[in-house]
């Protein structure tokens, strides 16, 4: 808990000095949403379903592509070698700085969807449903950032290949909400963020109730649980092997 | 305290083998400083990254404690403390105090804040510790990272070049620093290119070349080992007979019968020379001893190595 803290305290203070970039970041996530939104009205898909699945995607990238960027940054700047030198397990570092990362992603998480309904998006604000969707689908996003941290340490130009899986996620999210075939929704469920937006479209769109919400959820759970462990695999493998190529750190 | 059991590492660059160590042993014991030497290159930093676990050797291992940095990191971490080389042990956006912080409290030390104020003013750092590190200097920055490693609850120091950057001032204070840790109990390895630190804290030598450690010795041991003191004699010598002598010894002229001879440690060069002096009735007007310093040595000392 020690170390969250002194994390989670030094990573409030660095956010603070990178004060333009930090509301750039926020105002990048609105005008982008906000401009999709009315842009994908015109092409036939409920700008209101759009800004869910776009909600879900602006927390994944306040946390989980987040983290691509700082474990990136502090591994350019240098420091990562000597946070490494510390005698605290490197998943658990990383995992702490994944734990700040989804406080800061929440906060976002709500302003946006503050301004969603500001500009008309009626949503339910079915609070306990919502929350406990958010706090499976964190799951993902965690084992994402261990996976964009691993791949960091052994693949200095990670950031093209999580740029890539962001434009991803973004579209599967649409089509999750869109007018999609059962057995290309089947396809796409297994992946926690769509079925996340979808359940999260039925949750603050539909408003349909936890009871119905409640059945739903072991899948998500199962299919988030997969990617979290699979993460932290991907993450021990990737931190050996730039050790055996002494590259941590290396720019 | 810091055991190296037969490291070797060998990096692969396009599809070339970097022998970057080969079996290298050493250690370091409770109260001592060795100096790391070694040319651009020849393995200094891998060392300390292995020692650090941040480097995985091909094979060897490095025990800190006791604890075998490659089956009990975590262990073995908690008893280093360690300056990587260069910019690599800084948060730039926080401020210096709160650097201090951050690292002393995952090193799972307590804070004392009189600690800190006392060490810091002895490296003028105080009225800096609450500005951004970004606004430091280089010789600042490094001296910040000293400090936090000087602060650590390590028992085995690692120091990777630790006075690049440093002014003369800060250098002295930084070796008493260093000096003062052996003092304490704690083992110290200071990698570096500046002979005179090295000269100046370490109490042995290590020197790499090309992955190899060539000597590993007590510093005293090594210098006596590989120089050859040189004698410059200036003596007063009238007459003929002093022709035998000219030939036989190198000389400069000084002056109207005055000649300074430079007679080195070989054999029994200077019992004969006395001898000799005396014979044509010499008076020796001075006597110096010119020992090279470790520099000097270390360039010849890897020149003969290399077949140079």
């Amino acid at each position: 808990m020690s170390t969250i803290t002194v994390i989670l305290i030094a990573t409030f203070k660095e956010r603070m000095r990178y004060k333009l970039s930090f509301i750039l970041g926020i105002l990048f996530l609105l005008v982008m949403g906000v401009m999709l939104a009315f842009g994908l009205t015109k092409i036939g898909v409920r700008s209101a379903n759009f800004f869910i699945a776009y909600l879900l995607w602006s927390l994944y990238q306040s946390t989980s592509n987040s983290i691509g960027f700082t474990i990136n940054q502090m591994a350019t700047e240098g420091v990562l070698e000597r946070i490494f030198t510390l005698p605290i397990r490197p998943i658990f570092v990383i995992n702490s700085y994944n734990a700040v990362q989804f406080v800061e992603g929440f906060i976002n998480f709500w302003i946006v969807m503050g301004i969603g309904y500001l500009i008309g998006i009626k949503f339910k604000f079915d609070i306990v449903s919502t929350l406990a969707i958010l706090f499976i689908v964190l799951l993902f996003f965690a084992g994402l950032s261990n996976i964009y941290a691993g791949l960091t340490l052994i693949y200095k130009r990670s950031a093209t290949v999580i740029e890539l899986v962001n434009v991803f996620l973004l579209g599967s999210g649409v089509y999750a909400v869109g007018k999609l075939s059962p057995a290309a929704k089947k396809i796409i469920s297994v992946i926690p963020y769509t079925y996340a937006a979808h359940l999260l479209q039925r949750v603050e769109i539909d408003g349909i109730g936890f009871a119905e919400v409640l059945p739903k959820l072991p899948l998500l759970f199962l299919t988030s649980m997969c990617f979290l462990i699979a993460g932290i695999f991907i993450f021990e493998y990737c931190n050996k092997y730039a050790r055996k190529r002494g590259t941590i750190g290396h720019f | 305290m810091l055991e190296i059991k037969e490291l070797t590492k060998v990096y692969l660059s396009k599809n070339r083998k970097i022998t970057a160590l080969h079996n290298v042993s050493f250690d370091v014991k409770e109260g001592e400083v060795v100096a790391l030497l070694g040319p651009n290159g020849a393995g200094k930093t891998t060392l300390i990254k292995c020692a650090t676990g941040l480097v995985i050797p091909d094979n060897g291992d490095v025990k800190i404690c006791g604890y075998s940095i490659r089956r009990y990191p975590q262990k073995a971490l908690k008893n280093i403390s360690v300056v990587l080389e260069g910019d690599r042990n800084l948060f730039f956006r926080l401020t210096g105090y709160e650097n201090i912080y951050y690292f002393l409290k995952l090193s799972g030390k307590k804070i004392d804040r009189r600690e800190i104020k006392n060490k810091s003013i002895k490296f003028g750092l105080h009225e800096m510790l609450d500005k951004e590190v970004r606004y430091y200097s280089k010789g600042m920055r490094q001296k910040l990272s000293l400090l936090i490693s000087i602060l650590s609850p390590g028992k085995v120091v690692l120091l990777d070049e630790p006075t690049t950057g440093l002014d003369v001032f800060s250098s002295i204070e930084l070796r008493t620093f260093i000096k003062n840790m052996a003092k304490e109990g704690k083992a110290v390895l200071i990698a570096t290119h500046e002979m005179h630190v090295a000269e100046d804290v370490a109490d042995k030598v290590a020197i790499l070349n090309k992955g190899k450690l060539l000597a590993f010795e007590h510093i005293q041991q090594f210098k006596d080992k590989h120089t050859e003191k040189i004698y410059k004699i200036k003596v007063k010598v009238a007459g003929s007979d002093i022709h035998t002598i000219l030939n036989r010894w190198e000389y400069k002229v000084l002056g109207h019968n005055v000649y300074e001879f430079e007679i080195t440690e070989e054999g029994d060069s200077l019992p004969s020379f006395m001898q000799e002096i005396t014979k044509v009735g010499g008076n020796i007007l001075e006597l110096k001893v010119d020992e090279p310093n470790l520099e000097k040595i270390f360039v010849s000392y890897l020149n003969i190595k290399e077949g140079k």
